[in-house]
């Protein structure tokens, strides 16, 4: 199957100018990458590193500097996208029923049609319907997010933007979150989220990107990434000095636990270190990969001295 | 969808919103002026007295309409359903579009509501005046663009109210200027120019004479239509600026 991208940054430049001098901000540099179709993408990165102007890039709000933002090869704005902002409020007046009904009618549901749909996206994300005709601005925080999530997906839009989704939400708002992401893949639309919770990234996501600092630093499928990133543990009864300089050489390390060794290595040296202890008559007592998770990747691009994420 | 479809959604929605935003002041406004009006019922009103009471109202109507164009962008903006309109595939100046003529139709429903009101006072005042009365109601409801409209664009702009002083001075002028100078308001020439200072009027002006602006009918076209064409052209050119900035989220 030949994959194609539906949302495609090509060396984006977006500058602010910020207070009273007019300071320049560099919010994103020479930004690169693409969105496959059907893929769920984390964008991570640190505060300030450029993720909700991405975003807002790609919704149309914004204009690039430089450089182009594709979506549906088209520029953004031409096709209706699901969007939830961070921090999702809503017109303070409106009910979720008719803010959710007049979504879908933007995204091209008749007006007969509007109501049902926006009631079953409503249903979708737990409001009951006691909360449908209530003001949004009544509604607590994570009842606000439910229906900035409803209006996200009302009307089946084949590319949606979630914006910190989880934020402020309850452990069953988060979980109800991470269904309605499953849901939305199995339906096949392309979803792009934006967070610094790695777990919820790690669950949800098959493509990521990580800026820092306005700048891309890795992008691509999840599985291609993390692969090389693995370990591979092997525990020995004793270890020959002998074969310190080759275990260098594959860019491992030993040590003593209780009365073991344990050799690390990288995954892709896995063969040749079993080779290597075969050749020096070593037998190993247990071998353990380790796959690495986002969070081995996203701590492999963080300058030193910089707070991990969530 | 087309942009008319898309516009007449945003219309619809700035009008609901604006009514729930704007029908208290609304509503204290017409009470208020209930009670002066109606007070006396059955005593001939004077002109000077309904023509006083109408600049109240004026001013009234002309401040909830500068707050709301002042508020609602700022309001789209900080709960994020401009944003969420934008994701929506609704174009920055198709937004402009709805807003203005959903909030104009907020308060030309107010000022239509009231008309009524003033036709049967002015029949109480002399014979020939419901005329000039209809003519003040026809300005305003002409000319609430031309306040809403600077109100949105600038705000979306610049997020200060830069413009908000010069509309109040406006406004101020409007409304005033018949209570502090009584019959005589209608006779100084400045305060004429200082109200409408187009180049329409200029040529009218010139084509027609002088005479032509002492039918109040004349002068509530010729001051509407002015502040129309102001309204639209600020509507234009700012949403065109607009459109190619990123005035919204910074």
């Amino acid at each position: 199957m030949v994959s194609t991208s539906v949302l495609s940054f090509q060396r984006v430049h977006k500058r602010f100018f910020v207070g009273v001098r007019r300071k320049a901000v560099q919010a994103l540099d020479t930004v690169t990458f693409a969105v496959p179709d059907g893929s769920v993408t984390a964008l991570l990165g640190p505060n300030g590193a450029g993720k909700s102007t991405a975003l807002a890039l790609a919704v149309g709000l914004l204009h690039p500097d430089r450089g182009d933002v594709h979506v549906y090869e088209a520029p953004p704005g031409r096709t209706p996208v699901g969007y939830l902002p961070e921090a999702f409020r809503g017109p303070p007046a409106m009910t979720p029923l008719r803010l959710v009904s007049w979504m879908a009618r933007l995204r091209g549901v008749t007006p007969s049609a509007a109501r049902s749909r926006a009631a079953e996206a409503l249903e979708r994300v737990g409001l009951t319907r006691r909360h449908w005709g209530r003001p949004v601005g009544k509604l607590s925080r994570g009842m606000q997010q439910r229906v900035g999530m409803a209006q996200a997906i009302v009307g089946m839009p084949g590319l949606i933007l979630l914006d910190e989704p989880m934020a402020g939400l309850s452990p069953e708002g988060r979980a109800l979150f991470h269904r309605i992401v499953s849901e939305e893949r199995a339906r096949g639309a392309t979803q792009v989220l934006s967070t610094h919770v790695l777990d919820d990234a790690q669950r949800l996501c098959d493509h990521v990107v990580i800026l820092r600092k306005g700048r891309v630093k890795v992008a691509g499928a999840l599985d291609g990434l993390l692969g090389p990133l693995g370990t591979v543990i092997v525990r020995l009864q004793e270890f020959p000095e002998t074969l310190r300089p080759s275990l260098q050489r594959l860019g491992g390390k030993a040590a003593l636990h209780g009365a073991l060794w344990e050799v690390t290595v990288p995954s892709s040296s896995r063969t040749a270190l079993l080779d290597a202890l075969r050749a020096a008559g070593v037998s190993p007592l247990q071998v353990e990969d380790q796959p690495a998770t986002l969070r081995d990747l996203y701590d492999a691009h963080r300058p030193p001295g910089e707070g991990a994420a969530a | 969808m087309t942009k008319w479809r898309q516009t007449w959604i945003v219309t619809v929605l700035s009008f609901q919103s604006g009514i729930r935003a704007a029908w208290l002041p609304f509503a204290a406004m017409f009470a208020l002026l209930a009670v002066q009006l109606y007070g006396g019922a059955g005593d001939s009103l004077s002109m000077k007295s309904l023509v006083s009471t109408h600049g109240v109202w004026t001013f009234g109507l002309f401040m909830t309409a500068l707050v709301l164009g002042l508020w609602a962008p700022r309001s789209d903006i900080r709960n994020q359903f401009l944003p969420i309109l934008s994701a929506g595939g609704v174009q920055r100046t198709t937004y402009l579009w709805g807003r203005v003529l959903g909030l104009w139709a907020v308060c030309a429903a107010a000022a239509l509501a009231m008309t009524p009101v003033w036709v049967l006072l002015a029949r109480r005042v002399e014979s020939g005046t419901g005329g000039y009365v209809l003519s003040l109601c026809l300005e305003q409801i002409a000319s609430l663009p031309a306040i809403i409209v600077p109100g949105i664009v600038l705000t979306m702009a610049f997020r200060a109210s830069g413009a908000l002083a010069i509309l109040t001075g406006d406004l101020l002028l409007r409304s005033l200027a018949p209570r502090v100078l009584g019959d005589a308001w209608e006779r100084v020439d400045w305060i004429d120019w200082a109200l409408h200072p187009m180049p329409l009027q200029l040529s009218l002006d010139q084509a027609f004479g002088r005479s032509s602006f002492e039918a109040p009918w004349v002068l509530a076209l010729v001051a509407g239509a002015q502040n129309l064409l102001w309204a639209l052209g600020v509507l234009l050119i700012g949403g065109a600026w607009l459109a190619r900035r990123d005035v919204v989220l910074r």
